[in-house]
């Protein structure tokens, strides 16, 4: 499989604190990739980096030519007074695609997550349906890459079903996943590989099925010691 | 365009037109139904021609305070929320974004403007001052002009600064401003570096209150100065400059 997204040695200072050093990884095409950490472990920094919002310190970031990327933040927010209809027509006329405003396949999208097109305008959303909703708008390019920030959080365990569900279908589709969870028995259900960081360091990587131990041991084994 | 157009959408399923709508219908209703009772050196004003002018000022006033008040918190808010990332991981640059949402700013202040002035020019038809009807259009590009100013100064200051200070030195800008004459002859008489320092600040800030000042000069047929107006078109391009050039770091 070829890499389609690569960090060299990338480091991220805010002032004189580095919060993520010297991070190099080769994520391939068609995997789904876990970033796992405790809070303040350089998680969400690197995501922002990939993305383009935070630029690296040092380092490289290389993405395959033409990749396209879907993102899906941790707290979503969408502008209360839409639908859910009108949110994905809104990011669909941002990404200038105009085939891609098209209403039965933004609908689609709608379905694929667990939505409807209706009515009811997004302040009366359930978190669950706005994390749903975050999934949905971060399809409508129809990205090569999806980078989804605590795709669970919040969710029922009905809701965290049907979403793993939609990245198991996603990643038979070729799609690469990266994923920053908390949830690591989400992330032992869906997830190929990753790392463990902390402090801005990678401590581990961890691979599904390369041992006995189980990734909460593993996590609680490497992130508990100081 | 789409992000022009959403910050329209939410202002008015905020229901922020409909405030500018009442406004204008009681304000102009006020005046000019004799509820108020407007004296100026103890002639009263009830004669449309001289009611209209004033009526504008009044009007471009309330625009500029809700101009003022959109546009300090446009930028601040989508950063807050950080809907921002999901417009910048669709390739959107900052330049673009700020200047789409000000530009959004400008068109609801606009909006506003124009649903003022409509109100103004239906009591005035319905007084009988039909022919005012033409000037009352021209004078509302003033209040375009105005509003714009107000919109895009406010909207480049709120890229860098909190909400309630943009808020306030917009309002220092706009005090000071039409106050210059008078602050001129109050710092004729300061000396020294410090004193050099303060006159030319008076210099520089923009007499914004003095666009507005034309449109009722328009509509009292009296000279319109056009050096106003070139001011205000200056200061759209420094503010739309700052606007596409301020950035924030990381939000």
């Amino acid at each position: 499989m070829n890499d389609i997204l690569v960090l060299k040695n990338v480091q991220k200072k805010y002032k004189e604190t580095a919060v993520v050093k010297d991070l190099s990884l080769n994520i391939k095409k068609g995997e789904v990739f876990a970033l796992l950490g405790a809070n303040g472990a350089g998680k969400t920094t690197t995501i922002k980096m990939i993305l383009g919002f935070a630029k690296a310190s040092s380092g490289d970031i290389e993405i395959e030519d033409g990749a396209k990327i879907g993102y899906s933040p941790e707290t979503p927010y969408f502008p209360e007074y839409l639908t859910a209809m009108e949110v994905m027509n809104y990011y669909a006329g941002i990404e200038g695609d105009k085939a891609k405003k098209d209403k039965a396949y933004l609908r689609s999208l709608l379905e694929v997550t667990g939505l409807e097109d209706s009515k009811i305008k997004v302040k009366n959303y359930s978190k669950g349906m706005i994390q749903r909703l975050a999934l949905a708008q971060a399809l409508i390019s129809d990205p090569d890459i999806l980078i989804l920030d605590e795709p669970t959080a919040g969710l029922d365990a009905l809701g965290r079903k049907h979403n793993l569900e939609l990245l198991k279908k996603l990643k038979e589709q070729g799609k690469t996943v990266i994923i920053n969870s908390h949830i690591l028995h989400d992330i032992e259900a869906v997830c190929d590989r990753g790392v463990i960081m902390r402090k801005g360091e990678v401590l581990d990587t961890w691979t599904k099925d390369e041992s006995d131990e189980s990734l909460e041991d593993k996590f609680i084994r490497l992130v508990g010691e100081e | 365009m789409e992000i022009v157009l959403n910050v329209v959408r939410e202002k008015i399923r905020r229901k922020m037109l409909y405030i500018t709508t009442i406004l204008g219908i009681l304000v102009v209703a006020i005046f000019s139904t004799g509820t108020g009772t407007l004296t100026v050196g103890g002639k009263s004003m009830n004669d449309y021609y001289v009611l209209v002018p004033i009526l504008i000022n009044v009007l471009n006033f309330l625009n500029g305070a809700i101009a003022l008040a959109i546009s300090c918190s446009t930028i601040p808010q989508e950063y807050e929320r950080r809907t921002s990332h999901l417009i910048w991981s669709r390739g959107v640059s900052q330049s673009r974004y700020h200047m789409s949402l000000a530009a959004g700013n400008v068109l609801v202040s606009w909006i506003s403007g124009v649903i003022l002035y409509l109100t103004l020019g239906v009591f005035a038809v319905v007084n009988g001052y039909s022919e005012m009807l033409g000037r009352i259009a021209v004078a509302s590009l003033f209040m375009m002009l105005y509003a714009a100013c107000i919109c895009m100064l406010t909207s480049a200051l709120s890229i860098k600064i909190p909400t309630l200070f943009t808020g306030t030195i917009m309002v220092i800008i706009l005090v000071c401003g039409a106050l210059r004459s008078a602050l001129n002859l109050m710092t004729a008489a300061l000396t020294g570096f410090g004193g050099a320092v303060i006159k030319r600040a008076v210099l520089l800030i923009p007499n914004l209150a003095g666009i507005s000042t034309q449109a009722g000069n328009l509509v009292q047929e009296r000279p319109v100065n056009v050096h106003v107006i070139i001011m205000g078109l200056i200061v759209i391009w420094i503010a739309g400059l700052l606007v596409i050039t301020l950035r924030r770091e990381e939000a």
